[in-house]
């Protein structure tokens, strides 16, 4: 195998690693009991993970600015769902 | 990638730069879309969950965790095997391009069969709200289920859709176009991609809800 | 058909056009080309205007008294809610953008076809697989929920075909988002030579910033609707108040979309009104920059005032403030648009033709409208005005008066370069008025109407108010005949109106340097841009000078 091949198999396996990896400290987190912030650390988990996803595997990182703009702009915008609906509902 | 394959060009692009300038931000525009989509449904979940947080966990706690686990692991590996694909595609290794899309068929296919049977399991202990024998009556814990079966089936629908177009993938590559086409391979993976995002965070959400 | 035949298409013998190329049904039918793609919209939208009318047209007979006499009541809300479905969302969320849109976008920047112009086509077919869904609802018995879908009345007691009309109102934003997402890739990658973004004619910016909303709006849509189907069909208990379920929740998810909705039937009719001004009145627009400004702000800020429709439905103070706060603040950029049209017409050399009655129409109308919009963003007011007829008329003012007439006016500017055909300009110019004039005996009277206390979505009311609603029943069918005018001598034109130029405005815009109706391609050549857009005149000269030979030439 040349090493070009090469990395193309390596490379996503050790992405892929990583995602299981970092599933494992979640579950297992989840699983102790009695332990405090949980919710938080299965999301920041998913943050990690997700980046990993859009970095290595779409390439996020390598794309054009108008594409990353595009992907933060979705995001940006759902937080104006989350956060003048949350207005409402907590001060209710 | 410094030699890909010469591209197949579609009205009305003339140059291939530009067509996968325009093909690769097409796809990101359509991703946006299901971010809100996917969103809207999030912000019901956080609604859900910050409203009755211990019948949510209550009804959450039944949500099946092996079966759950299982599929994280099968999407997760479905994505590494089509990025290996896309990769392969783009270097003309076609035996390994073509390995990576059976796999990746052949993972995500299997998450649906996992969650064909997870659905049989839940609907055997009645964890489905309209049933009379539900065996919750918190608020949380209705809405904990009313949200698992929406969201499942939601994300079921487009991981199927996913795999349609993965087989078309396997399709171009039996009449020799694939390698010319890799710019359709990009755009099927980033959709693939996407949708185990989406189920990476609806592991969580759903199956560590009640731990 | 052969090409060389001058009957309904071809100007000359042997003239070839996107309308003689391929003349089969399957042809249209399978064809990727915008232009003809926007005339199969066309054709759609135009249909389902008609029936959305034909709900109007019994609700105001019904209202011509005030007993509920005509039709009872459940037949009544059934009604009104066929009419608020089809005008929203199949015949003004798609009417401009995806007919003079996909027309005119890739020719005015100079390109050969918008990026995906498979995915335009298909965005065509979902249009048309939706509205057999509608159809069928409406053809079943109807909805009685209102456009709006409240839950939990829509999910759980209303016992009309909402599952059907949901989900074709579900599919119908696929095609939505399917032109957004090719339009927006359009403008940013297919420009020709020479057109940079702050060279873009006013409608290719309205296009954008309506392409912007259309894709991160509407998606929430797709979700609401999906949850309403949901609970409809698989009974599961999302908005069930027995389940912990908020009715707010729906109308947030809800209102997220529809507010920012009424900025996409806006936007476009921006975008023509600037069109047409700057032509028949020779001039530059006026303030270019900020009239480019003030879609982007409009269509942002536009995402964040939703709760101004929830102020009485329960929402707190507190975010009913910051929305009613946001609500002024938009207000801003449509008045620095309206004053930039004024500044436009200034010391101009006004062509009174009937894209400009149309066009002037729009800005009187649609300041009107968004000044009772104003009323409404008052909490205080809006407690007194919420749900009557005061509400009817703003939103009138500026989806008909505003966004039709712009249509109206767009298609009449346009027509020539679509169609190769000139129609009579008498006929035209007195539709606008009868348009216009119409227009306004039926709504204005309902501002009145709304302010002393008349509810809407009610099919009788208290005799004194009978004056006020007799005067709008009138005045809708004076306006039905200006709707149905242009039916007439536009299809007229098509058979035996005379022959268009390629430049009868004497326009600037690239689309006028192609032909009347343009070639396949678009372009014979690729143009190549060298000046800003609307360079009627030089910046140093009077406005009119260079061209007082070109006065109005088809009186």
């Amino acid at each position: 195998m040349t090493p070009e091949r090469r990395a193309i198999v390596v490379k996503p396996l050790l992405v892929w690693a990583a995602l299981i990896g970092l599933g494992a400290i979640s579950l297992g987190y989840a699983l102790v009991p009695a332990v405090p912030f949980k919710p938080l650390l299965s999301l920041s988990v998913v943050v990690i993970q997700a980046s990993l996803v859009l970095g290595a595997f779409m390439q996020l990182g390598k794309a054009s600015a108008l594409v990353r703009m595009t992907a933060l702009v979705s995001v940006v915008w759902l937080s104006f769902l989350f956060l003048m609906s949350f207005a409402d509902l907590a001060t209710r | 990638m410094s030699s890909r394959p010469v591209a197949t060009l579609v009205e009305p692009f003339e140059e291939p730069e530009r067509q996968h300038e325009a093909m690769v931000f097409g796809l990101w525009l359509f991703l946006a879309t299901e971010i809100l989509f996917f969103g809207g449904f999030f912000f019901l979940y956080a609604v859900a969950r910050l409203q009755d947080p211990s019948g949510f966990a209550a009804g959450g706690h039944k949500a099946n965790l092996l079966l759950g686990t299982v599929n994280t692991l099968l999407l997760m590996s479905s994505s590494a095997t089509l990025t290996v694909a896309e990769r392969a595609i783009q270097a003309e290794w076609r035996r390994a391009a073509r390995v990576g899309i059976v796999a990746t068929l052949a993972l995500g296919t299997a998450f649906l069969l996992v969650k064909g049977f997870e659905y049989h399991e839940d609907l055997s202990e009645h964890l489905f709200p309209t049933m009379p024998a539900f065996p919750f009556t918190a608020v949380g814990a209705i809405r904990f289920w009313s949200f698992y079966w929406t969201i499942t089936l939601v994300h079921a629908v487009h991981l199927t859709i996913g795999l349609a177009f993965v087989a078309r993938l396997l399709w171009l590559d039996r009449v020799g176009t694939l390698g010319p086409r890799w710019m359709v391979t990009e755009a099927t993976t980033l959709y693939w991609h996407f949708v185990d995002v989406v189920w990476l965070l609806l592991w969580p959400l759903l199956y560590l809800a009640g731990r | 058909m052969r090409s060389d035949d001058t009957g309904l298409f071809a100007r000359a013998p042997g003239e070839r056009s996107y309308l003689t190329e391929g003349t089969t049904l399957r042809s249209w039918l399978l064809s990727t080309d915008h232009k003809r793609i926007a005339i199969l919209y066309a054709a759609s939208i135009t249909m389902f205007f008609f029936i959305g009318g034909a709900a109007a047209t019994v609700i105001r007979l019904e209202l011509f008294t005030p007993k509920g006499d005509l039709v009872t009541a459940d037949t009544y809300n059934r009604l009104f809610t066929l009419h608020g479905v089809i005008m929203v969302w199949f015949f003004l969320v798609p009417s401009i953008p995806a007919t003079l849109g996909n027309f005119l976008l890739p020719l005015m920047i100079g390109a050969k076809d918008v990026a995906f112009p498979r995915l335009n086509l298909m965005s065509w077919y979902l249009y048309v697989i939706a509205g057999c869904f509608t159809l069928a609802a409406l053809l079943l018995g109807g909805v009685d929920t209102g456009w709006t879908f409240y839950t939990p009345f829509s999910t759980l007691y209303s016992n009309s075909y909402v599952l059907l009309a949901a989900f074709g109102i579900f599919v119908v934003g696929f095609s939505s988002i399917a032109t957004g997402i090719n339009f927006i890739a359009t403008v940013h990658l297919l420009r020709t030579k020479g057109m940079t973004w702050m060279r873009l004619p006013l409608f290719c910016w309205a296009m954008y910033a309506t392409s912007l909303v259309m894709v991160l709006a509407t998606p929430v849509l797709a979700m609401a609707m999906l949850l309403i189907c949901a609970e409809r069909l698989l009974g599961l208990p999302i908005f069930d108040p027995r389940a912990g379920g908020d009715p707010l929740l729906f109308q947030h998810l809800f209102w997220f979309y529809s507010h920012p909705a009424v900025y996409i039937m806006i936007l476009p009719a921006m975008g023509v009104v600037s069109e047409i001004l700057a032509c028949e009145s020779r001039r530059r627009v006026f303030g270019y920059q900020f009239m480019v400004y003030a879609m982007l702000v409009i269509a942002v800020i536009g995402f964040l005032v939703w709760g101004h429709h929830m102020f009485v439905s329960g929402q707190s103070p507190f975010a009913s403030m910051i929305f009613s706060f946001l609500s002024f603040v938009i207000a801003v950029p449509s008045a620095i648009k309206v004053f930039n049209w004024t500044g436009t017409l200034y010391r101009g050399t006004i062509r009174f033709s009937a894209p400009m009655l149309y066009a002037l129409g729009f800005v009187g109308l649609f300041t009107l409208g968004g000044l009772t919009g104003l009323f409404l963003a008052s909490i205080p007011v809006d407690v007194h005005l919420s749900d009557t007829y005061f509400v009817v008329a703003h939103f009138h003012y500026i989806m008909v008066g505003g966004s039709v007439s712009a249509f109206f006016g767009g298609l009449h500017f346009w027509w020539p370069k679509i169609t190769g055909r000139l129609y009579s300009e008498t006929f035209a110019r007195s539709a606008a008025l009868w348009l216009f004039f119409g227009f306004n005996f039926t709504f204005f009277p309902q501002f009145i109407l709304g302010y002393l206390g008349m509810p809407r979505r009610y099919h009788e009311y208290p005799p004194e108010f009978q004056v006020w609603n007799v005067m709008s029943s009138t005045g809708a069918a004076v306006l039905a005949v200006g709707y149905l005018m242009p039916l007439f001598y536009l299809t007229y034109s098509l058979f035996h109106g005379e022959r268009a130029p390629d430049n009868p405005h004497q326009a600037t815009g690239l689309e006028w340097t192609t032909s009347s109706p343009p070639p396949k391609h678009n372009f014979l050549v690729p143009p190549v841009v060298e000046t800003e857009a609307y360079a009627y005149h030089d910046w140093d000269e009077a406005p009119g000078a260079a061209d007082e030979t070109m006065q109005d030439e088809r009186a």
